[in-house]
């Protein structure tokens, strides 16, 4: 996993005078936030809210030796569930009977660009204390974050009194309005790991297995043959490369953009001209934005506005480093 | 204002809540065993009339769900009929934004995506079609898959667990991004 809110308690600054402000004490907050969904050995049932549906799901997150696992599970309908561990995400849908196996990403197959720690959320976000409060009959304090634009989601987080686990959290849209509320309805930490809980309720087999598997291109991968002439501000690519698809064989270039709090992937796939799609879809939390460029398909995608998507993806332009 | 529980959870199950009120009813579902109980029997009816439950239902805590659901299912016909279920409702999140119903969303895709890699598309939620309910529903069941090739819907999902795994803020939420791959059950 990717914590970095933890380069935020390096920021802190010692001053018992910056410690006292608001500002301070909520990123010690979300630091303490991190490190405890990091370190703890915990398992939850929560309520997803999102416009138009609502959902239960229950969560569970060990660490063994420093190694966290984690399962995510769906309460309604067919059992759909995520577990993955530090190597690999493994997603199953018992409805349709497949089951999807990606591997963990973040420090393998990515060179890896470090966001500018928390340098860049400052200006782009205003944090601030709320009022302790009682969620799911726990004492929790409120952690606002607030953006100082439309192109970015802003948070409220009510964090648990005592060990920092988020009991409660909403996305808010720039109109004020949530994007996504998460709620814990029940939520247990234990002393000591129980692999059991980890256990996918379907083994997969008989199901069809779909491998993410890909490639990195070995020719000039750091150098992107695609890039948005401009992104929001404070946005910067944290991620990038170029990789050839096992199961069709297509190269997608892929970039990660980041402001130190929200994120968005561009990709740019060549698919010959069929199967485009152009336009703004989102549900919940997730907005996507489809265009297409010629033989190209450019598709930018994330928890961000509508804004950020569209613009990102109006702006995408070959570099020239490839001949498209 | 609403203020009846059951009115509110009607409003929540169809996204009218604004977020004072939808406050107030997860406040209400937490200590009210019974109110959780209708907002389960909602989904899960909601999942039967849309001829989409699970045909194995798995162990320990969601089977007991799953029983008390079956046990409403034959003990209280009338909810079969709240505005949670009002099939003419649209649900604003899934009306196209833009031209292409991409609409449903790339978490959506997550789920009706591997389906249509794995099946004929004429299968799973396409073959729904055929069904009066999905007739009453056009919205929540009949678009998305309509909308997007299955091409597109498995790219997306390959492109949104990809996002996920390199995305920097994993730390903010943890394992919680997955809830858009997770989540989406159909409707």
């Amino acid at each position: 996993m990717k914590w970095h809110w933890l380069p935020a308690a390096l920021c802190l600054g010692l001053s018992p005078l910056l410690y006292a402000s608001d500002d301070v004490s909520a990123r010690d907050w979300l630091e303490r936030m991190s490190h405890a969904l990091e370190t703890l050995n915990y398992e939850g049932t929560f309520v997803a809210v999102h416009e138009g549906s609502l959902e239960a799901m229950h969560l569970v997150h060990m660490v063994d030796q420093g190694k966290q696992k984690e399962r995510l599970l769906s309460l309604n309908g067919a059992a759909r569930e995520v577990v993955r561990d530090d190597e690999r995400v493994i997603c199953y849908w018992t409805d349709s009977r497949s089951v999807l196996v990606d591997k963990r990403g973040s420090q393998r197959t990515f060179p890896r660009v470090l966001p500018s720690e928390f340098s860049g959320l400052t200006g782009h976000y205003e944090l601030r204390m709320g009022k302790e409060g009682r969620i799911t009959g726990r004492l929790a304090v409120e952690v606002g974050i607030e953006p100082v634009d439309r192109y970015r989601y802003g948070y409220r987080l009510w964090l648990a009194r005592d060990n920092a686990l988020p009991l409660k959290s909403e996305m808010i849209d720039e109109n004020g309005k949530p994007v996504e509320q998460i709620m814990f309805t029940s939520l247990e930490v234990y002393a000591s790991t129980d692999d059991a809980k980890l256990k996918p309720s379907t083994d997969g087999s008989g199901f069809t297995w779909i491998h993410n598997d890909k490639s990195v291109m070995a020719d000039d991968a750091g150098t992107p043959h695609w890039r948005p002439e401009r992104v929001p501000p404070g946005f910067e690519m944290v991620a990038h490369d170029r990789q050839r698809l096992a199961s069709t064989g297509k190269v997608v270039e892929h970039m990660v953009f980041s402001d130190g709090l929200a994120s968005f992937s561009v990709y740019v796939e060549a698919l010959g001209g069929t199967d485009g799609m152009d336009g703004i879809s989102r549900m919940g939390a997730v907005t996507a934005f489809g265009r297409t460029i010629g033989d190209y398909q450019i598709t930018v995608v994330g928890e961000v506005p509508e804004a950020t998507v569209a613009l990102v993806g109006n702006a995408i332009v070959p570099t020239g480093a490839h001949s498209p | 204002m609403k203020t009846n529980p059951n009115e509110l959870l009607s409003a929540l199950v169809d996204g009218e809540l604004g977020a004072r009120e939808t406050d107030e009813i997860l406040a209400q579902m937490r200590s009210d065993a019974e109110l959780q109980g209708t907002w389960e029997r909602f989904q899960w009816i909601g999942d039967a009339i849309r001829n989409n439950l699970p045909e194995s239902v798995p162990v320990g805590k969601e089977a007991d769900i799953a029983a008390r659901v079956s046990v409403a299912l034959a003990d209280e016909p009338a909810i079969l009929a709240p505005a949670a279920l009002d099939a003419d409702k649209p649900r604003s999140r899934f009306r196209p934004l833009v031209g292409v119903a991409v609409a449903a969303s790339v978490a959506g895709l997550a789920v009706m995506g591997l389906r249509a890699m794995t099946q004929d598309g004429n299968q799973g939620p396409l073959a729904l079609q055929g069904t009066p309910v999905v007739m009453q529903e056009p919205i929540k069941v009949g678009r998305m898959p309509e909308s997007l090739e299955p091409a597109q819907r498995s790219r997306l999902t390959r492109y949104l667990v990809s996002h996920y795994e390199n995305a920097p803020n994993g730390g903010m939420k943890g394992m919680l991004p997955y809830v858009s791959v997770v989540g989406y059950n159909g409707r």
